[in-house]
């Protein structure tokens, strides 16, 4: 008896499943690699305000105080920057390796984004000693600086 | 003469493209619904900043959402500042985890100093001091 030999199945790509994969896939990591990029953390402690919320005089020195008006005009100790230069002012106070306690004040209307900023010249230049001095209850308003 | 019919081709459902198509959509259904469960809103739009590390919340971190004063999220829940401090208490008291909180702010680059002070009074008032800010990386 002669048996009937099978022919081999040829396997083949499947092309259009594997575009429609790829073009998902595709779009699937566009789309997380913009969340991949995007959030960052600045960490800091507050030790001013504790003691504020009991109105008791504040215990921290204050090296410096930098109060933000916009993001182009902040002063340190009455000395006027902008973004750009707090930079500079905070890394060469980094580089002679002066420990600086950082205290950042604002007026009610300073945007959030301009106080980030100052916050984060301090951070590019490592100085992690940062706190924040709130608003006085009723003022509106911080001291401006002298 | 005679006209030869076409004969209809009937629809069929490609069954093995539409299971990768459910199971990819899954998959980034699944990674979105974990972006809810962190607690971000979507809508807010972070401060720009150079510095910082990459974003980590840890187990004993509250994410505070805020756009202002009167608009603060924590778990979808809308709250006004004044309401924050009692609502951490209450956790706190809830859950161990949270006996030595801290909190992660994902403020809104619109809200002003005010904002940022009465979000910190409210911090006093909760006892927490170790703050860390959410910043959007500039590119």
């Amino acid at each position: 008896m002669k048996f009937q030999r099978r022919s081999p199945k040829r396997g083949r790509v499947e092309i259009i499943p594997m575009i429609d994969t790829i073009l998902i896939l595709l779009i699937f990591y566009m789309s997380f690699s913009t969340f991949g990029a995007t959030e960052k953390r600045i960490d800091s402690r507050l030790p001013l305000i504790a003691k504020a919320s009991v109105n008791a005089p504040t215990k921290v020195s204050l090296d410096l105080a930098i109060h933000v008006f916009n993001k182009d005009r902040m002063t340190v100790n009455g000395a006027e920057y902008e973004a750009n230069g707090l930079r500079d002012a905070m890394l060469q106070l980094a580089s002679i390796g002066q420990e600086a306690t950082i205290v950042i004040e604002g007026e009610a209307d300073t945007s959030y984004q301009a106080v980030i900023s100052a916050l984060d010249a301090c951070a590019q230049a490592h100085l992690t000693n940062v706190a924040f001095r709130p608003l006085p209850e009723k003022a509106g308003a911080a001291t401006p600086p002298k | 003469m005679k006209l030869k019919r076409r004969r209809i081709k009937r629809g069929r459902i490609e069954i093995i493209p539409m299971i990768d198509t459910i199971v990819i959509l899954l998959i980034f259904y699944m990674t979105f619904s974990r972006f809810a469960e962190a607690g971000k809103e979507a809508g807010l739009k972070l401060p720009d900043s150079r510095a910082g590390d990459e974003f980590k919340q840890l187990p004993n971190q509250v994410i505070i959402n805020m756009y202002n004063q009167d608009e603060v999220y924590i778990d979808k829940q809308k709250y006004t500042i004044d309401e924050v401090p009692p609502f951490l208490e209450h956790i706190r008291e809830k859950d161990p985890r949270y006996a030595k909180m801290s909190l992660i702010l994902r403020g809104n680059r619109d809200m002003t100093y005010a904002d940022l002070s009465a979000f910190m009074k409210a911090c006093a008032k909760s006892k927490i001091i170790d703050i860390t800010f959410t910043t959007s990386e500039i590119k």
